[in-house]
């Protein structure tokens, strides 16, 4: 599957974007994320107590954002494209 | 008419423009909510262009720490309405424009009837709360926007055509509030704010949009700008079947 970062996502992971086999689930691919590029990632992408999607990080799969699929548990499989950017606010 | 002809004969030479391009301008009715950091570049690419009815909605008044990004403004007008002096100054650039201050925050209560006032709108907010009630109110009503945020060095813009386009809740659906102040560099919001204007100019004039359902983000740090594709959420509570 296909992983692309943006913005702030893009400048910690150092990486546009990359192919990797596919997680089962949007849940593994966020811990292996956050394995891999450290503390900074794992603070955007989780809420504080580490329990869920943290609220800077918007994830879309296949252009869907995975609150209107299965949240977390969204399962991923090969060919899948998954965008994750920044929840920017300001005005 | 020569006056006229000359104040837009850079962009009426535009084969994208031209006459017919330039009348269009003149009759098209923009509602801009929101004059502040990307209200500020909005308005005032709007104006310039002759864009003939211009609407503002922005309860607020101008505060010192506004001054770094919102670039209608100055030192002599802290503590003023944000929609009078924007309006002012927009007059000072292009006296012949029709410009309506609407000198309210936007609200569930207000929006629909202000929204219904124009062709197209662009959000230029601070907040999730209230794109997610403009939202509402164009896609209720069928008309376009061209929405736009802001953060330190990064910024989204996202063209929406009801039923055609996602919506705001479409993407955005989880999205909460973020905490304190929001961190903005002036220039970011002139970039994004002047891109906003321009995909509003692009619309008026039927060019078409290579961003259509797409969300574009400017990276102010690496100096890129990237397509993300998104869809429609077929179960949108706004502008899906909500189920």
């Amino acid at each position: 599957m296909k992983l692309k970062f943006f913005a702030t996502y893009r400048t910690i992971a150092n990486c546009m974007e990359r192919e990797i086999s596919a997680p089962g689930d949007v849940w593994s691919l966020l811990q292996a994320l956050a394995e891999e590029y450290g503390a900074q990632m794992r603070a955007k992408l989780f809420t504080p107590d580490g329990g869920d999607i943290g609220m800077d990080a918007i994830i879309l799969v296949n252009g869907m954002n995975v609150a209107h699929l299965k949240g977390k548990s969204t399962e991923l499989s090969e060919g899948d494209t998954v965008a994750i950017f920044p929840m920017v606010a300001g005005g | 008419m020569q006056n006229i002809n000359s104040r837009y004969i850079r962009q009426t030479a535009l084969p994208q423009v031209g006459d017919e391009g330039q009348a269009r301008l003149g009759n098209a009715n923009v509602l801009v909510i929101g004059a502040g950091g990307l209200g500020s570049p909005v308005l005032m690419y709007l104006a310039a262009a002759g864009v003939g009815t211009i609407h503002i909605v922005d309860g607020d008044t101008v505060s010192i720490s506004n001054l770094n990004r919102q670039i209608l403004y100055g030192d002599n007008d802290i503590g003023k309405l944000k929609t009078v002096c924007a309006k002012n100054r927009l007059l000072e650039m292009n006296s012949k424009l029709n410009i309506e201050a609407i000198p309210e925050m936007l609200c569930a209560e207000n929006a629909r009837s202000i929204v219904e006032m124009c062709d197209v709108g662009v959000l230029c907010l601070d907040s999730v709360d209230s794109r997610k009630i403009a939202n509402r109110a164009f896609v209720e009503l069928g008309k376009p926007y061209v929405e736009a945020s802001i953060h330190g060095f990064a910024g989204a813009l996202m063209t929406v055509v009801p039923f055609q386009t996602p919506c705001y809740e479409c993407v955005y659906a989880n999205a909460k509030e973020p905490e304190g102040k929001i961190p903005v560099l002036g220039a970011m919001a002139g970039w994004v704010g002047a891109a906003q204007a321009l995909a509003v100019i692009r619309h008026v004039l039927e060019i078409a949009d290579p961003f259509a359902g797409s969300i574009a983000m400017f990276d102010g740090e690496l100096m890129e700008v990237d397509k993300i594709a998104a869809a429609r959420n077929p179960k949108c509570q706004i502008c899906g079947n909500g189920i």
